[in-house]
């Protein structure tokens, strides 16, 4: 018996819906890297990488992109793989950070249906997540906190919350350190690329939640505005492991990021 | 005291004649990118820049007056580090708020403080840098003499915050750094916990302004 590769997709997702759809990922890393792959495996018809490294050996054991790639960019190894789970799925590649896009970054940001955010620094989270502002672009945030213990997801809707305002209330709410300079993306640049010590597994676990996020955003389904998810207990946040929280975060009144002239 | 602001030699940008001084090299870890990238406009020429630095100097205004807002080359804002020595760079203009900060209200000079924005800003904070002749050993500063306003090991979203976080609140935040180094100068002893934890939201809301005096500087 044969089937199509979809045929086991075809019934939850409507996937001529999402062939149309593109979306851009910052960072491919160990987590950019499965949301890639994942939303790829769905049915997203475009995918634009973005990402300047070389998959090193120290990344293998928790890349989606195993020691064959070494060596390789990760955009294109990422870009392989695809390749093999949805042949027709047109991916770009950008092998430079995307601080380096200059101009090109609004352009891509405004002409993608979404943007799934895997880069670790702050800075680097804020910078797209401004131009997602700028764009009318709705954006997914993943990343990990320390020891991949748990992690978090945020999606900044064009109507909604954008990212400053929900890490304003998160840095009341939650008495946690926000993911750090692991290699869930990719750093910014001036960052080690060590990455920080955790299982694959549990960065995988964040980064299927923030698959799963993004696809329900290119769906058009609501959802809470930040998740948490606790592989490990988060003590004070979530006891419970495998528990997590939802927060609804509403738009900040005067946030200097999203209050301005293109709302 | 932490390894992030711990005392460490280096090159002040002004002579004690006052001369300014520029660094030989670039900031050699910075450069590559940034030089790229860099805006010769400025962050403030677009649509959200021109709004954004509205916002910025209404802060200013409200809570210290007398800084004056300075455009000047990039060259000069190299002094703070956040900027390559490329030709591109070069060509670049910065923008700085230059005034000067009284900690306790006292009829002294005072210390000439100067906030830079970088080409990264919002997303990347605004540079402090105090130009004032600082004593030998003084802690809690950071490379090229910016005084550690935060805590980094408390994590990027509790210092800088690009959504609320203006020039103002940095100056805010300098004024209580300058008072805590008046006190170690005087006592030896920088009072305070190790770090404390500065809410910018409560600085942005509070009006208590007291505790320091500003004189602008043009």
């Amino acid at each position: 018996m044969t089937a199509d590769r979809f045929s086991r997709v075809d019934p939850i997702v409507d996937r001529a819906v999402l062939g149309r759809l593109s979306v851009l990922i910052v960072g491919v890393g160990s987590g950019g890297s499965t949301v890639a792959v994942e939303l790829a495996r769905v049915g997203v018809g475009g995918l634009v990488l973005c990402d300047p490294d070389r998959l090193e050996l120290g990344n293998v054991a928790r890349h989606e992109c195993d020691d064959r790639y070494v060596g390789a960019l990760k955009v294109d190894a990422v870009a392989d793989l695809i390749s093999h789970r949805n042949p027709k799925a047109r991916v770009e590649t950008l092998r430079t950070r995307f601080e380096d896009l200059g101009p090109g970054l609004e352009e891509i940001v405004a002409a993608v249906d979404l943007v799934a955010v895997c880069a670790d620094r702050e800075e680097a989270r804020h910078r797209v997540g401004r131009h997602c502002v700028a764009a009318d672009t709705p954006a997914v945030f993943g990343g990990v906190y320390a020891a991949a213990a748990g992690g978090e997801v945020i999606r900044a809707d064009p109507c909604g919350a954008c990212y400053a305002c929900v890490t304003a209330v998160l840095k009341h709410e939650l008495p946690l350190d926000p993911p750090g300079a692991g290699d869930y993306g990719v750093a910014a640049q001036g960052d080690a690329l060590d990455g920080a010590a955790g299982l694959g597994l549990d960065v995988r676990v964040i980064a299927l939640l923030h698959a799963k996020v993004c696809l329900d955003v290119l769906l058009g389904r609501p959802g809470p505005t930040a998740t948490v998810f606790a592989c490990e207990p988060l003590p004070g946040i979530v006891e419970r492991r495998w528990g997590s929280l939802d927060l609804r975060i509403r738009q900040q009144a005067e946030c200097l990021v999203c209050g301005g002239p293109s709302r | 005291m932490n390894d992030h602001c711990a005392p460490r030699a280096f090159p002040r940008p002004f002579t004690d004649e006052g001369e300014l001084v520029l660094p030989r090299r670039g900031i050699g870890t910075i450069r590559s990118s940034r030089e790229r990238t860099t805006p010769a406009a400025g962050w403030w020429a677009g649509e959200y820049g021109k709004w954004r630095l509205v916002r910025e100097q209404d802060a200013m205004r409200a809570y210290f007056p007398r800084f004056a807002l300075v455009r000047h080359s990039a060259q000069v804002q190299l002094l703070a580090g956040v900027a390559a020595p490329s030709r591109r760079a070069r060509a670049a203009q910065a923008l700085s708020w230059v005034g000067r900060l009284h900690p306790f209200g006292n009829d002294r000079d005072g210390y000439l403080v100067q906030v830079t924005y970088g080409a990264g800003f919002p997303d990347v904070p605004p540079v402090v840098m105090i130009h004032e002749p600082l004593k030998p050993g003084t802690p809690h500063l950071l490379d090229w003499g910016m005084p550690c306003l935060y805590q980094p090991s408390d994590g990027p979203r509790h210092g800088y915050d690009p959504g609320r976080t203006t020039a103002a609140t940095l100056v805010r935040w300098t004024a209580l750094w300058l008072a805590a180094y008046e006190v170690w100068c005087a006592t030896g002893a920088w009072p305070g916990a190790e770090h404390v934890p500065l809410d910018d939201a409560a600085w942005e809301e509070s009006d208590d302004d007291d505790e320091c005096s500003e004189d602008g500087q043009s």
